[in-house]
């Protein structure tokens, strides 16, 4: 380790890692019975990387590339039954070969990881003082007094100083950001060499993002680290990148500056990754005179809070407040905001999934009552589709029925073979075929599960469908299939979209106009093109700022 | 690991469930009859488990004490279940209301009253008996139940498979019982199975102290409850019932365990 | 921290109140009346109106519970109608068979369960898992008051090391009492400790697969302190619950105990007060029994505070 730490007036082109035919394949029971013989599933081939001192490699892959396979097996964690072959030089070292108590002692000191899910990467029940000073107390020889001061120091560093975060603090009392500086000052506390950064900003809001992002950057200045940033967002790795891997199915599949890999890229995923990545759907504009769909006037909805006692008033939090906005006909209307903003809560007051405390819902100009309970009337006028691909479907029924269900809106019901021939007509309409509906949605991938929802909302043909983060969850490549699908589907079937989303840059290429909230309240609102180029409000601003974008947009802004 | 525990497991439950429905047609020796000169014989190819101190054969009186135990835990199961699963279904469907909030109060104390402590107030009011055995163990399964289903209906209830049902305008009711019910299902058939050993046990308790069934039907707990004196002169009056309660709670334990390995989705994703 | 203690001790009061009355009005129903019962069938109706005015039988319901619950309050658990005497004092007596006989049980059961469950978890899926698991599975299928019996017969009947039955008194010093309830408690605590060690086994693999785990090993933590460190405390939440939960088990299995070996605690002094229809030490010990369930689950939630930060700061 003092190697290290002597070596640090380096040179700046001395090599820090180098992986060679790195190899990676996990071990696989066929069957649960034991007796079987077991299979070798490739994870890694054949990888070869190289990284000095001080650079930044940005990885970025799909899911399934192998990317945080990767950065496992540099840390060494890889989870049992997985197999290695091949070097992973660190500083003259090859990692593969150390023992566990070996990796033991480089891990933390002298390469650190920062990992995905900052809600879930500290422990609940250990202030976060205690969590850094431990990760000092771990690898250096000093008392509890000196690690908690390192511990502050490198606290402040990562911008939380002891006078607003004391060490004190338990992770539950921090935001997502936050955590995720401590886990970053965990990282850094003992100035590793290198830094591997696993998604570290995707489970975060925008703003959060950017601050983050800065953050790594100036510490690869200030503490001159090696970075590598895993990331499924070009974008993302844009600006701190000197260089960047694109991997797929375990392959290294292109290398090069982000610069470079734009203006011309070799391979066709690499192309067919960065045409996704700004893929713009053809989109026919809505009518300027279309009939008004949705009117919704100082809408505001409440959750009740849990009463301090229970002889306690019960308090509530108003999570919209005074709401206003109108649809019109097969118009795209995009609503743009951060967590907590209150996007999901008009979702669910849209729906009639909550009460509305105030204000008023009006479609097609009459009035909605204002109960939790729709009328069938409107509810064959407005379906959802959800983020979550896994989650929106009851894994026990067929496709048949899955899609069916909304049918018993219908005024009279269908006969049975009237609703086979609309589950088959839905099934096709979003790009699958008549067979499908006879499988179980486990079958399916995400992104057909995706379809299968629009399917769903598809088959009572209403009039709006409210998209709710419906391709946040998606690789870029099905994203801007599912995109065009969605805008084919809004000309033919004259279906208008409320585009719920925390992208921005989605919301952009798919909407006709948007509104941007906060805190519970539209702060802005315009046309799509006029709000992007010329935003009015300062949140816009900020939000349009932290946006990471790709290297041809930023001549655009 | 599954085939390990669901085969033995499965054969034992199904060794005693066919000892239990033969023991009605038939059974070795009758088990009402006193033998008083063959009291206390070791086993042998006429009294396989041999004979206890009033000169009954063992063997036939397991087979009827396993008819006993087996039908005094079922029961119990069964109104554990038919009560508990409905409340925390209408609890969850309706969470942080009144009728949520009465529900799990109410749950809550008779978790405070431990299955033995319930049998004991009702043996002092009503008298000893099966059906008070019943009773007690029932009363004692519905907050597992209704708390079990809660928790888990509670979970399902925020997923987007969920929120998509509302939306195409379903009930809550219709809900429960179309998406709800059957995705917990396998979770109440394991707890079930666990239940149901547990009941075994608790039948087996009450009546070794004198409050489960009563004389002359023959009951294991009481069979081990008359050997205790004996257990020095004959051991094999003692050892068989304990076997039987042993053998047939194990084998439900590992007919559950392999149950929830089979229900376990990230399992069932490998197998596929 | 306060206000979370305070709503525990609230909801514990009402817990208790509401179990009063649920026990007060199931004693009612039993039909006949105690004082008839006590006298005979010939007893004369005036000593019959005085033993029923003694005993407060004359008053009305409401007025009986309130004196009961009020009674209980200060002590007075009212007098037997077999022994006439204050149950009060023939609880007393029992009580301290039983109630160290449970805490007995519960430190044999703590003390297998916890090693064995960190072991097995920690070796999953090799042999010494299989192992515990396996034993695991015996120790939770087996009936506490059998493996008792069968625990008399070899070590205080073949080996003669204890007695067979009867508890020596605590005048006989500690060692000697606490010798004479040890077979009693490793018959009771068995079966539980299987029990824990599974849940121990199975929070703590849930725990290890936690992201918390993983950044612990990413900062330079062998895999034994990660667990020792950060993997315990988490897994011990759920491990509490089943510990308050064990303890009502383990009083109510103290009952059913006792009788195998003749011991002289709460157990038997409830069949004996069912057999000769003394109901209201039926009612004071099952009450008793309920407050020590209710106390436990106190504790428990105290303890989960101490472990779990988050709940300190929320109400």
């Amino acid at each position: 380790m003092s190697k290290l730490a002597n070596s640090s007036s380096k040179d700046a082109a001395e090599t820090l890692l180098e992986i060679n035919k790195l190899n990676v394949s996990v071990t696989t029971s066929s069957n649960s019975s034991r007796a079987l013989p077991t299979e070798n599933k490739p994870i890694l081939n054949s990888i070869e990387l190289s990284l000095n001192r001080g650079d930044v490699l940005g990885i970025i892959g799909e899911s399934g590339s192998g990317k945080s396979m990767l950065a496992l097996s540099i840390m060494g964690l890889l989870p049992e039954g997985f197999n290695t072959a091949g070097e992973i030089n660190f500083d003259q070292q090859n990692l593969l070969k150390l023992s566990e108590e070996q990796l033991c002692k480089l891990r933390g000191s002298d390469i650190s990881m920062v990992f995905q899910e900052p809600m879930t990467a500290l422990n609940p029940v250990l202030s976060i003082g205690k969590q850094v000073a431990e990760c000092i107390k771990l690898h250096r020889n000093v008392s509890n007094v000196d690690a908690s001061k390192i511990a502050e120091e490198t606290l402040a560093k990562v911008g939380l100083p002891v006078s607003q975060y004391p060490l004190s603090r338990y992770p539950h009392e921090l935001s997502g950001g936050q955590r995720q500086r401590v886990v970053i000052a965990m990282a850094i506390a003992l100035r590793p060499a290198l830094l591997i950064a696993d998604e570290p900003t995707t489970a975060l809001d925008v703003t959060t993002q950017a601050g983050i992002l800065d953050l790594l950057k100036q510490l690869v200045v200030d503490e001159q680290l090696a970075l590598i940033l895993i990331s499924h967002d070009l974008a993302v790795v844009n600006g701190i990148a000197d260089h960047i891997v694109i991997m797929r199915n375990g392959d290294i599949v292109e290398r090069g500056s982000l610069k470079q890999l734009f203006k011309h890229s070799k391979h066709p995923y690499t192309c067919q990754l960065i045409e996704a990545s700004k893929h713009v759907p053809d989109r026919v504009d809505a009518a300027v005179d279309a009939a008004p769909l949705l009117d919704v006037e100082n809408l505001s909805c409440e959750y009740r809070m849990p009463r301090k006692h229970w002889w306690s008033k019960p308090r509530y939090f108003r999570a919209l407040k005074s709401v206003s906005l109108s649809i019109k006909q097969g118009e795209s209307v995009g609503l743009v905001g951060e967590s907590g903003c209150g996007k999901s809560t008009l979702t669910r007051a849209l729906l009639g999934l909550m009460p509305i405390a105030e204000g008023e819902i009006r479609l097609h100009g009459e009035l909605l009552a204002k109960g939790e309970t729709l009328s069938n009337a409107v509810r064959r006028e407005m379906q959802v589709v959800f983020q979550d691909p896994y989650g929106s479907f009851n894994p026990r029924h067929k496709v048949k029925r899955l899609v069916a269900e909304p049918l018993h809106v219908l005024e009279h019901a269908l006969s049975e073979q009237e609703q086979i021939t609309a589950v088959n007509d839905a099934l096709v309409s979003v790009g699958l075929q008549a067979s499908d509906a006879s499988k179980y949605i486990h079958e399916f991938s995400g992104g057909q599960r995706q379809r299968i929802a629009i399917a769903r909302a598809l088959i009572i043909k209403p009039a709006l469908i409210v998209l709710d983060e419906a391709v946040s969850a998606l690789d870029v490549s099905v994203r801007a299939q599912i995109l065009d699908l969605l805008s084919a589907l809004a000309a033919s079937h004259r279906i208008a979209y409320l585009f719920i989303s925390h992208d921005l840059s989605v919301v952009r290429r798919v909407t006709d106009r948007v509104l941007v909230m906060q805190q519970g309240e539209i702060v802005e609102r315009g046309q799509t093109e006029a709000v992007f180029n010329n935003p009015s409000h300062p949140y816009t601003q900020q939000l349009l700022a932290a946006t990471p974008q790709l290297p041809d947009e930023e001549n655009q802004t | 690991m599954k085939l390990r525990t669901l085969i033995p497991g499965a054969l034992l439950v199904l060794i005693f469930l066919l000892a239990a429905v033969v023991s009605f047609v038939w059974t070795p020796f009758d088990v009402t009859k006193l033998d008083i000169p063959n009291k206390l014989q070791s086993p042998s190819m006429g009294h396989w488990f041999g004979t206890d101190q009033l000169g009954r054969d063992i063997f036939s009186m397991i087979m009827v004490g396993a008819r006993t135990s087996i039908a005094v835990a079922f029961i119990a199961v069964g109104i554990g279940m038919l009560i508990g699963v409905p409340l925390g279904l209408a609890a969850a469907a309706n969470q942080g209301s009144l009728i949520d909030e009465l529900i799990m109060r109410t749950n809550d104390l008779v978790f405070a009253f431990p299955a033995l402590l319930i049998a004991i107030m009702i043996t002092a009011v009503f008298g000893p008996g099966a059906v008070n055995a019943i009773i007690a163990i029932g009363i004692f399964n519905i907050p597992v139940f209704a708390r079990l289903t809660r928790g888990a209906a509670l979970s399902l209830w925020s997923r987007e498979f969920i929120l998509a049902a509302k939306v195409a305008g379903k009930r809550a009711t219709r809900i429960s019982f179309e998406h709800i019910l059957p995705n917990i299902l396998n979770l109440l058939i394991v707890q079930g199975t666990i239940q149901f050993s547990l009941g075994i046990l608790a039948e087996a308790a009450l009546s070794y102290v004198g409050l489960g069934a009563q004389p002359p039907i023959p009951s294991w707990g009481r069979m081990l409850a008359e050997s205790q004196t004996l257990v020095s002169l004959a051991p094999h009056v003692a050892l068989f019932p304990g076997f039987a309660i042993l053998l047939t709670v194990l084998g439900l334990n590992l007919l559950g365990d392999a149950l929830r390995d089979w229900f376990d989705p990230r399992l069932q994703r490998l197998r596929s | 921290m306060l206000r979370y203690l305070f709503k525990r001790l609230t909801s514990l009061a009402l817990t208790l109140l509401v179990a009063s009355v649920v026990l007060f009005v199931t004693i009612e129903i039993v039909p006949g009346d105690p004082a008839s019962f006590m006298l005979g069938i010939n007893a004369q109706a005036d000593t019959l109106e005085a033993l029923r005015a003694e005993l407060g039988l004359d008053k009305s319901k409401p007025v009986r519970y309130w004196q009961w619950l009020t009674g209980m309050l200060q002590g007075d658990f009212g007098t037997s109608y077999t022994y006439k005497t204050p149950v009060a004092n023939m609880i007393g007596e029992r009580m301290w068979i039983s109630l160290p006989l449970t805490l007995f049980a519960l430190l044999i059961s703590t003390a297998i369960a916890f090693p064995a469950g960190i072991y097995a978890a920690s070796r999953r899926g090799r042999f010494g898992d299989a192992a515990v698991t396996g034993m695991t599975q015996l120790g939770v299928a087996i009936p506490n008051f059998w493996f008792a019996m069968l625990l008399v017969s070899f070590f205080a009947i073949k080996l003669g090391w204890f007695s067979s039955g009867g508890f020596v008194g605590w005048d006989q010093g500690l060692l000697a009492g606490l010798k004479s309830l040890l077979l009693p408690a490793i018959a009771l605590a068995l079966p539980q400790a299987a029990i824990l060690t599974r849940v121990m086994r199975s929070s703590l693999l849930d725990v290890l697969s936690e992201d918390y785990m993983r950044t612990a090993r990413a900062k330079g933590m062998s895999k034994r302190s990660a667990i020792w460190r950060h993997g315990l405390r988490n897994a011990m939440i759920p491990v509490l619950t089943i510990l308050g939960l064990q303890f009502s088990f383990l009083l109510a299995g103290a009952i059913i105990i006792e009788k195998v070996f003749y011991l002289p605690g709460l157990g038997l002094l409830v069949f004996q007060s069912i057999a000769q229809r003394d109901l209201i030490v039926v009612e004071s010990v099952v009450m008793l029994l309920v407050f020590a369930v209710v106390t436990v689950t106190f504790l428990v939630d105290l303890a989960y505070a101490w472990v779990d930060p988050r709940l300190r700061t929320r109400s």
